[in-house]
């Protein structure tokens, strides 16, 4: 059972590349890319979001040996339309803007 | 793309040692995280992403770092966090102990002022323990003058002890 919070513009940031690839499972550093936001920042925001249950992770099988397996991410299924539904208000706030309604 | 080893400036080498250091010594409640954090550092595209990407996690590793050891403060004397003391290795904070807990904290100006009341008595009480021995000595030498002119005119008896200051004056 997920829980309701307060969520910042770099969540939110967070939560829409999430939402763009729904079901997806997606990699830190793609996140981090996709957002702009630096890895100091963006791992904080994924700890919170796994520890509310907003957020699916899992190990990626190590493909090359020697290297270190990578972690995964998607948003929960019930999360999703809270997602949705955060990022909805906080537009309608003009507390945040999408990227994408940016350009 | 990965950045090829052999074009791996010297900073970056140093980024991705110190992000491997961190790992080493991060709290067992996050280290996942930071593991996750550090599988990352080779799909880095430039020099300049892995110091950035670096950089970030050695900020998240001190604020896993503080917070770890701010529950660590809040705990009783000699207890210690769950799995503070795993098979991964030694823990940075092994166990709590008195002198590092948060209610330490806001007395120490008290303590310190009254450390420094304290060495100031302490001072008085010296000198004032000084003045008296050496008073005790010079009366007690003045007894024992008294005590041998009894003895001499066969009248008092000695009285041992420090204390003889207590008898009775006796008239030149």
């Amino acid at each position: 059972m997920g829980l309701r919070i307060r969520l910042s513009r770099q969540t939110l940031t967070v939560l829409d590349a999430l939402l763009s690839r729904p079901g997806q499972w997606l990699h830190g550093y793609s996140l981090s890319q996709s957002t702009g936001i630096p890895s100091g920042t963006l791992y904080p925001i994924l700890m919170r979001l796994e520890k509310l249950h907003w957020l699916e992770t899992r190990w990626e099988e190590a493909r090359t040996p020697g290297r270190p397996p990578r972690h995964l991410y998607r948003l929960a299924g019930t999360a999703r339309e809270w997602a949705r539904e955060e990022i909805r208000a906080a537009q309608e706030r003009r507390f945040w803007k999408s990227s994408e309604n940016e350009a | 793309m990965s950045v090829a080893k052999q074009e791996i400036p010297a900073s970056a080498r140093f980024a991705r040692w110190l992000l491997e250091w961190a790992v080493r010594h991060w709290p067992e409640e996050t280290r996942p995280w930071g593991l996750a954090l550090a599988a990352e550092i080779d799909e880095t595209a430039s020099a300049f992403e892995t110091v950035r990407w670096s950089l970030g996690g050695i900020m998240l590793f001190a604020r896993s770092v503080l917070s770890c050891a701010w529950a660590w403060m809040k705990l009783p004397a000699g207890g210690s966090l769950p799995g503070a003391r795993g098979p991964q290795g030694p823990s940075l904070l092994p166990s709590a102990h008195g002198c590092l807990r948060r209610q330490f904290w806001p007395q120490r100006p008290c303590c310190f002022s009254y450390q420094w009341d304290g060495r100031r008595f302490e001072r008085c009480v010296r000198a004032g323990k000084d003045f008296g021995s050496r008073l005790r000595i010079s009366e007690r030498s003045k007894n024992l003058q008294l005590v041998r002119r009894r003895n001499l005119e066969g009248v008092g008896q000695p009285v041992p002890g420090p204390m003889a200051g207590e008898l009775d004056p006796v008239p030149d």
